[in-house]
């Protein structure tokens, strides 16, 4: 009799669960493919191709100055820019017709085999990516913990009790949410770093350090490379959270059921609870679109600081069109939106089932 | 949200008038159009090199000028005007794929709004920088509406679609619509008879949320040295002073008062829509 029941209460809880699951993994999957697909169909449908113009920024332009210093003549010139153009041809698998281009693509994207970048030049496309993984993983990741915890309760302290300083903290935030990440960052490198020279300029570590090492000192190097990078990032995030937080509260505060557990005489306490319980939602269901919000940002605010992550190198990447780096790149770019975000759901769909089920039905 | 009988446009704007915040923004917004309007009138070109390198603020050049001794003035009057253009274009474009899809992904029943709904949300999740990065890249010389489609069509209409589509599941419930469909009407009628009109003013709002996000894009895109090529805009200037380090020489004029423009641009737009809809609730539209 109790296994039943047992077996019972296992399906009525986990089977929505894992329903919720298989959906999520589908979509997400879904979301991969299109993804990719656009990076493959894109830049194919813009009118100049990207081998003519990695060859006019190599050559100098055809018949150009980086050409005529060879000391060949013009004709001359002319046949071996054929020969150069047909060997990237080659090498980015152009001379192919479009289906095997297609299918090129994909077992490029399968096997993780991009070939040797351009910009580091014996390493493989691969390497490079997987060393600048985790100097974005490193800010991303706290920068959301923290400004989601930071967001949310700052934006229901200013719900429940607004003060004058908290609306000003509040409001502050609201207005830095919508002012340009890398601007503030450009304002925080000029005053921190160049007015009062206490926060390095540039880079994830100190030059002295070739590559990065074990050791105490270049941790708190790092840490100290770290700070205005993760600032600048946790300011709109924080921003974003707080302002969701207080509309949520507030929304919560004036539905009918509050009013029922007043009229109830139950303690304030109790009430918040309720309340917070419901308002907290919203920015629960909203964190992988921070997250994806979030990596954007990043690459970004990477590219102000030096800071070799992702997003640094798909700024090198993307003028010198080294495109296997570029293809590499977004495709790691892509696998953190969505492993990333399958893990968020993942974990409130175990914190609670019906948040899952909420989730999906939403 | 409730959707009551629409808002009708007389009312809206007697409403909008009627909010001290509204007035505020929205004279801090036109105020801006006005520069980019009649301002590149006054100034000169902004990418001619006018007086000495790196002159902070002075009486003849208001904004100082940056490395190359070009007026930060004249560079962010036409980049107000410019940003305004592409975001304006980007936002038409977003805003019209938007109700489209929000619309009918909110309407239809079944397979096809199912599927409408999936697009949407996919679109919402593909990280944006980076597959703007490499389209815009794929392209040497680029116009500023080229810049301003690829925003518009692949960027920003993803938000505003799915906050119209909610709009949309919740007036698919009422009778009227009900009665439509006893009169035979075709769906694709009642769609954009009946729903559309009465989520119009919605859209509206939603445009200004739109158009400020694809200023704060092309923002984005201009800094890393993709956006227009043929424009000054003002991630135009702020790709400037990333490439040339104002920072560390000490040009804060440089910087600060692009940045600032953004920030106003922006934040006047993203709140316009904000304060309205919360005026209108408190109304009880």
């Amino acid at each position: 009799m109790s296994l039943s029941s047992e077996t019972r209460s296992f399906s009525y809880t986990f089977l929505p669960f894992f329903k919720f699951l298989l959906k999520r993994l589908g979509f997400w999957i879904l979301v991969l493919v299109v993804g990719l697909n656009l990076v493959f169909f894109l830049p194919r449908l813009m009118p100049v191709s990207p081998v003519d113009i990695f060859l006019t920024r190599v050559l100098g332009g055809v018949g150009g100055p980086g050409l005529t210093m060879g000391g060949s003549g013009g004709g001359a010139a002319g046949a071996k820019v054929e020969e150069i153009k047909a060997r990237f041809m080659e090498l980015f698998g152009l001379n192919q017709p479009p289906a095997i281009q297609y299918l090129l693509f994909w077992k490029r994207m399968l096997t993780l085999d991009f070939g040797i970048s351009y910009i580091e030049y014996p390493k493989s496309v691969s390497q490079v990516v997987l060393d600048a993984l985790p100097w974005t993983l490193s800010l991303i990741i706290p920068a959301l913990i923290v400004g989601f915890f930071i967001g949310t309760y700052l934006g229901t302290i200013a719900a429940v009790r607004p003060s004058k300083l908290k609306n000003f903290v509040f409001y502050t935030f609201v207005i830095l949410l919508q002012t340009p990440y890398y601007w503030t960052a450009m304002i925080f490198l000029y005053v921190f770093a160049v007015y009062f020279r206490i926060f390095p300029i540039k880079g994830a570590f100190s030059e002295k350090w070739v590559e990065p090492v074990l050791s105490w000192e270049f941790f708190v190097d790092v840490l100290w490379h770290y700070v205005l990078p993760f600032i600048t990032l946790c300011i709109p995030t924080i921003g974003g959270y707080a302002a969701g937080m207080r509309a949520a509260v507030a929304s919560e505060t004036r539905s009918s059921y509050v009013e029922f557990c007043r009229f109830l005489g139950f303690s304030q306490k109790r009430v918040m609870r309720y309340i917070m319980r419901s308002a907290i939602l919203p920015n629960l269901t909203w964190f992988p679109l921070t997250f994806v919000g979030l990596i954007s940002q990043t690459l970004l605010v990477e590219i102000v600081f030096g800071y070799p992550g992702l997003g640094f190198y798909l700024y090198l990447a993307a003028f010198s069109l080294d495109y296997p780096l570029m293809e590499a790149l977004f495709l790691m770019i892509m696998l953190i939106v969505v492993f990333g975000s399958l893990i968020i759901e993942l974990l409130y769909g175990l914190l609670n089932p019906k948040i899952g089920a909420a989730y999906v039905s939403e | 949200m409730s959707l009551q009988p629409p808002v009708r446009r007389r009312s809206l704007f007697l409403v909008a008038l009627s909010d001290k915040y509204f007035i505020l923004l929205a004279s801090i917004f036109f105020a801006l159009v006005l520069v980019g309007a009649v301002g590149p009138m006054f100034v000169g070109q902004p990418t001619r090199i006018v007086g000495p390198r790196l002159q902070p603020p002075c009486e003849k050049y208001p904004l100082g000028t940056d490395a190359l001794g070009r007026d930060v003035l004249a560079q962010v009057v036409h980049g107000i005007r410019n940003s305004l253009l592409v975001g304006l274009f980007a936002g038409l474009i977003a805003i019209s794929i938007a109700m489209v899809l929000g619309i009918l992904s909110g309407f239809m029943r079944g397979l096809v709004g199912e599927a409408l709904a999936t697009v949407i949300n996919i679109f919402l999740v593909i990280p944006q920088i980076p597959l703007l990065l490499l389209v815009a890249s794929a392209v040497r010389i680029r116009s500023m509406w080229l810049v301003a489609t690829l925003i518009g069509t692949l960027i920003a209409w993803p938000a505003p679609a799915r906050a119209i589509r909610s709009l949309a599941l919740n007036i698919r419930e009422r009778e009227f619509i009900d009665l439509a469909r006893i009169s035979a009407k075709s769906s694709l009628r009642i769609a954009f008879g009946e729903v559309l009109p009465n989520i119009l003013p919605y859209v509206f709002l939603q445009f200004g949320t739109t158009y400020a996000s694809a200023i704060f894009t092309e923002t984005g895109i201009s800094l890393i040295g993709l956006g227009p090529t043929d424009r000054v805009t003002l991630g135009w200037i702020l790709n400037q002073v990333l490439v040339m380090n104002a920072y560390v020489v000490g040009a804060w004029w440089w910087f600060l008062f692009p940045g600032m423009v953004i920030s106003l641009l922006v934040l006047s737009l993203y709140l316009m829509p904000l304060v309205l809809s919360r005026k209108l609730q408190q109304l009880g539209f």
